[in-house]
């Protein structure tokens, strides 16, 4: 427990900087905690994004707390603005409407953002994103718009919104390339299992094999594969897996490589700040190395350990079970995903 | 409009933000598109300069007569002030600010720099009471301050501004674009109110289309709308509706009833009704002059209703104070006269621009001696016009001073409003005297109903003394008792006569017969009251509300019978010492529950419901 009451900023509303939160304000009840998030949306349940497509639920059946849990745990929730620089000698941070915010402990849970292979970079604007709360808003203001849709390579997120495609009556297709699904420990045995069952639910799979190319054709869509494929669809979405949201750190002195570098207390490279959950690459003594960290569960996990940490007490992380998923009765093993099914 | 009966807007920004200008732009569109509104802005005393300023309005699809104590859509064209306003906003309420704005640190930097006291250098704030402060981009930003379930929205309003017109003040019309997208209000009816505005003045006004232009599509493009509220056109009919305040109303009323001189010195809230009478009454034969006082302005209305003149001068309390040696002589003299006293915040000065309903007793009981006079007070803006055209007709028929008593709340307030034609009779009321009377003229000739043939100036025989002294039928200066008695008598049968007349019995609103609780509201408190009780009865409470408009004379009979049907009675008004209770204590044995603010600010319908809520509770 702290003495000294601090101000704790946490950048990010996802699994970590709301599990990091509630630590802190229990082990802090005296402390100011600040959570600032570029989404406008409040904290969401990823595995609802799906089935919000299928009813006519408002918004905030998708959040994880009413936001008077926020006012009754005395927490600051700054949304719909951006940091866009961290100057850690001064313990400062700058948002793009030029305010700057300082901070005692700073935690970086910036999450996670669909990565986009740099050979699809020119095509971004014909790629639709599924990743959060406003993209399910705007699919389902949409969804009498459109008959089929193709997933542009392989992730969990893309099996969910299939799942819900295929129970709104449109038809799919996956174009998977060779090497990965993110984040399922994938190998052939896994691939040819995967594909088998997406097969069973009617879902047309193109595997060993890459998007190369988006053209727009009228009002549709062609996509070009590698190997010459060409699938003529509505929508393109991008489900090529998810890349650490770190953009606002350049220039911070902050070191990262894929995510944003901590040891297995969560600490980074610079002094009172720590970082948790998709954006962080992360230091497990078990493996004794760094590991990049998927999903909720760890998510949750590692917000409530850096939060122990910053409130001094020292805690180390160690691996999480393994998540899994299931299609037509077979499991798939992932790394801290749950929830999510082509099965909704 | 979704999810609520109503919404209240604010934009709030620093003078010279022209925040007001930008309300009165928008409250003239949803009133364009189909909507009731309501409007009251708040701004410094002070002329030129600093301080802030809120244009706050409400909205809805029915009628609505107070504003709320809530907002819902707060605007910021000053963060610093508008943070002060997030205490009054909903908790799911929507905030619009500057996203993009100057480094927030080196604008408060800037302040300083006029500073020449070392001890000032650093980023900080200068105030006068608290001298040289330290100062965070973080307690000056908004962003930083919502509550959690509000939703913020940014746009680069600065930055949009100076792209469109090459200067930032046009950051008021930006934030009605992105406003206008945000909720959904038709833009063609926003453009074309935004030019019809700027026309007259501003020959860039292509530019300043183009601002909002830029704020609207910002919006579209950028922003993700995630709050409920929305003002799509409604499809009723509002021909024959007008948007006025209670100035514009109490000036068009003077002209429709047929005022020929307006005489008056400028005050704070009153002065628009000079303004408007200047521009419209020379047009209708009439004349304006702006006297070097109140003394003098209430000189001449005197001297042009003993000429037959229909005449009528607008003050406020410091001036109404200089006018009352003139009531005592205008009823002394049975000089019809009009005196409209919009009330603001006192006693002295006091606050020129804070609404209050404190000049009650000056109006009931100011002056020397016994001084019958009729007052009135308007409760809304539509019966600014209805009672200021009616003080005319009361003025002229019983020969004394009417006080339509306003206050600065209704001076102020826009609404759309339907007017009823005045009705002929209403135009023209003097007694004038039969050929009878002038063979022996009597100008106080002693009357069953108290009111004397009045000959006008240049009617043959029709000679007469005038003067502030006690007098006999013929007019002539006398000291007796017998004068004095009779005379008083006269005066004051006037009164009895206009109430038996020309007073409309009270109106009582909500449940008959029997209730828990009785309100009694007078002047534009009532309308707070009228809608709380509405609130109040939907929740199947027992309630009604008795309107009084002519405070004095009272209507004894019928306010007896409403008090007879209340367990308990509450009078809330805008004074400390509950001056409209303390009246009705004087004519009725009864005790009134009294509900007093002098909040600088109207009473809102929630705080009404609120105190009605506990007191049924009790």
């Amino acid at each position: 427990m702290q003495k000294k009451s601090l101000k704790y900023v946490i950048i990010g509303d996802g699994h970590a900087g709301n599990s990091a939160a509630e630590t802190l304000r229990k082990g802090s009840p005296g402390s100011d905690i600040v959570i600032i998030s570029t989404k406008p949306t409040h904290y969401f349940d990823h595995s609802l994004l799906a089935t919000f497509l299928l009813d006519k639920k408002d918004i905030t059946s998708l959040y994880v707390y009413p936001y008077t849990w926020y006012k009754d745990n005395n927490i600051r929730l700054r949304l719909n603005q951006t940091v866009t620089k961290v100057i850690p000698d001064k313990h400062e941070l700058i948002l793009s409407h030029n305010e700057r915010v300082y901070y005692d402990r700073l935690l970086i849970a910036s999450g996670a953002k669909p990565k986009l292979p740099e050979s699809l970079s020119r095509y971004k604007s014909l790629l639709t994103v599924f990743t959060d709360a406003v993209d399910a808003m705007k699919l389902r203001e949409k969804l009498g718009t459109f008959r089929h849709v193709t997933m542009v390579g392989g992730d969990c997120i893309g099996l969910h919104l299939a799942g819900a495609m295929l129970k709104l009556g449109k038809s799919v297709t996956f174009v998977l390339n060779e090497y990965n699904f993110w984040p399922l420990e994938f190998d052939e045995t896994v691939k040819d299992k995967l594909i088998g069952c997406l097969k069973k639910k009617h879902i047309e799979v193109i595997a060993d094999d890459m998007t190369t190319e988006i053209v727009k054709d009228g009002t549709r869509l062609n996509v070009l594969t590698k190997n010459g494929k060409i699938v003529k669809t509505d929508l393109a979405f991008l489900t090529s897996g998810m890349v650490p949201n770190i953009d606002f750190l350049d220039g911070s002195g902050i070191d990262v490589q894929t995510g944003i570098l901590v040891d297995e207390y969560m600490h980074t490279s610079a002094q009172d700040i720590w970082a948790a959950g998709e954006c962080a690459t992360v230091y497990y003594p078990e493996l004794k190395d760094y590991r990049q960290t998927t999903g909720e569960v760890n998510a949750k996990m590692l917000g409530n350990i850096s939060a122990k940490n910053m409130l001094d007490e020292k805690r180390a992380v160690s691996l999480a079970e393994p998540g899994k998923i299931t299609i037509e009765g077979e499991d798939f093993i992932t790394y801290g995903w749950k929830g999510f099914s082509i099965d909704i | 409009m979704t999810y609520k009966r109503s919404l209240t807007i604010e934009i709030c920004g620093s003078s010279g933000d022209r925040s007001l200008a930008a309300g009165e732009i928008l409250i003239k569109t949803l009133s364009d598109i189909g909507y009731h509104v309501i409007s009251f802005d708040a701004y410094p005393a002070e002329i030129r300069g600093f301080g802030k300023t809120v244009a706050h309005m409400r909205a809805g699809r029915e009628i609505m007569l107070s504003l709320s104590s809530k907002v819902d859509i707060l605007v910021s064209l000053n963060d610093r002030y508008a943070i002060e306003q997030l205490k009054n906003l909903n908790d799911e309420g929507v905030v619009i600010f500057d996203n993009r704005q100057r480094d927030i640190t080196y604008e408060v930097l800037q302040q300083d720099e006029g500073q020449t006291d070392k001890h000032h250098l650093g980023p900080g704030v200068y105030t006068e009471e608290e001298g040289w402060k330290e100062i965070t981009s973080e307690q000056v930003s908004i962003a930083g301050h919502l509550g959690p379930g509000m939703y913020l929205y940014g746009v680069p309003l600065y930055q949009l501004s100076q792209k469109t017109t090459n200067e930032s003040r046009s950051r008021n019309i930006v934030v009605l674009g992105s406003v206008a997208a945000l909720f959904n209000i038709p833009k063609n009816e926003f453009i074309g109110n935004l030019t019809a505005k700027l026309g007259k003045k501003d020959k860039s006004v292509d530019s300043v289309v183009a601002a909002f232009e830029e704020g609207y599509n910002y919006v579209r493009e950028n922003v993700v709308k995630l709050d409920p509220y929305s003002f799509e056109r409604l499809s009723v009919d509002r021909k024959g509706y007008k948007l006025m305040d209670g100035n514009k109303a109490v000036a068009q009323a003077a002209i429709d009833a047929g005022c020929k001189l307006y005489a008056g010195y400028p005050i704070t809230p009153a002065t628009k009704i000079m303004e408007v009478l200047f521009a419209e009454l020379p047009k209708h034969g009439g004349a304006v002059v702006q006297t070097e006082d109140e003394i003098s302005a209430i000189g001449h209305v005197t001297g042009a209703g003993f000429a037959g003149v229909r005449a009528m001068t607008a003050t406020s309390g410091p001036g109404f104070c200089l006018m009352t040696e003139f009531i005592g002589y205008n009823v002394m003299s049975e000089t019809p006269v009009v005196i409209v006293d919009s009330q603001r915040g006192g006693p002295a000065t006091g606050l020129p621009t804070k609404t209050e309903q404190s000049d009650l007793n000056h109006a009931l009981f100011g002056g020397n001696g016994d001084t019958p006079r009729i007052v009135v007070a308007p409760t809304s803006v539509k019966e600014c016009y209805q009672w200021t055209a009616e003080a005319f007709y009361l003025a002229e028929k019983y020969q004394m001073p009417v006080i339509v008593l306003i206050d600065l709340f209704l001076s102020l307030s826009v609404r759309n409003v339907q007017l009823d034609p005045l009705p002929d009779y209403k135009k023209g009321s003097n007694k004038l005297p039969s050929q009878e009377d002038m063979k022996l003229y009597l100008r106080q000739k002693i009357t069953d109903d108290g009111v004397s043939p009045r000959s006008l100036p240049g009617q043959e025989n029709g000679y007469q003394v005038v003067s502030g002294l006690e007098q006999n039928e013929y007019g002539t200066p006398v000291y007796d008792e017998y004068s004095h008695t009779v005379m008083t008598q006269k005066r004051f049968r006037k009164i009895k006569t206009a109430l038996d007349h020309d007073v409309p019995s009270p109106e009582r609103i909500g449940q008959k017969g029997r209730v828990k609780l009785g309100v009694i509201s007078w002047g534009s408190t009532a309308g707070a009251v009228a809608d709380a009780v509405d609130s109040v009865l939907k929740e199947g409470k027992s309630v009604a509300m008795l309107k009084l408009i002519v405070i004095n004379p009272l209507k004894e009979k019928e306010i007896q019978a409403f008090l007879d049907d209340c367990e308990k009675v509450l009078v809330p008004e805008l004074n400390y010492q509950g001056q409209f209770a303390n009246w009705l204590s004087i004519h009725f044995q009864q005790k009134f529950l009294r509900f007093n603010k002098v909040a600088t600010r109207p009473i809102t319908h929630d705080e009404i419901e609120a105190e009605i809520n506990r007191l049924l509770k009790e």
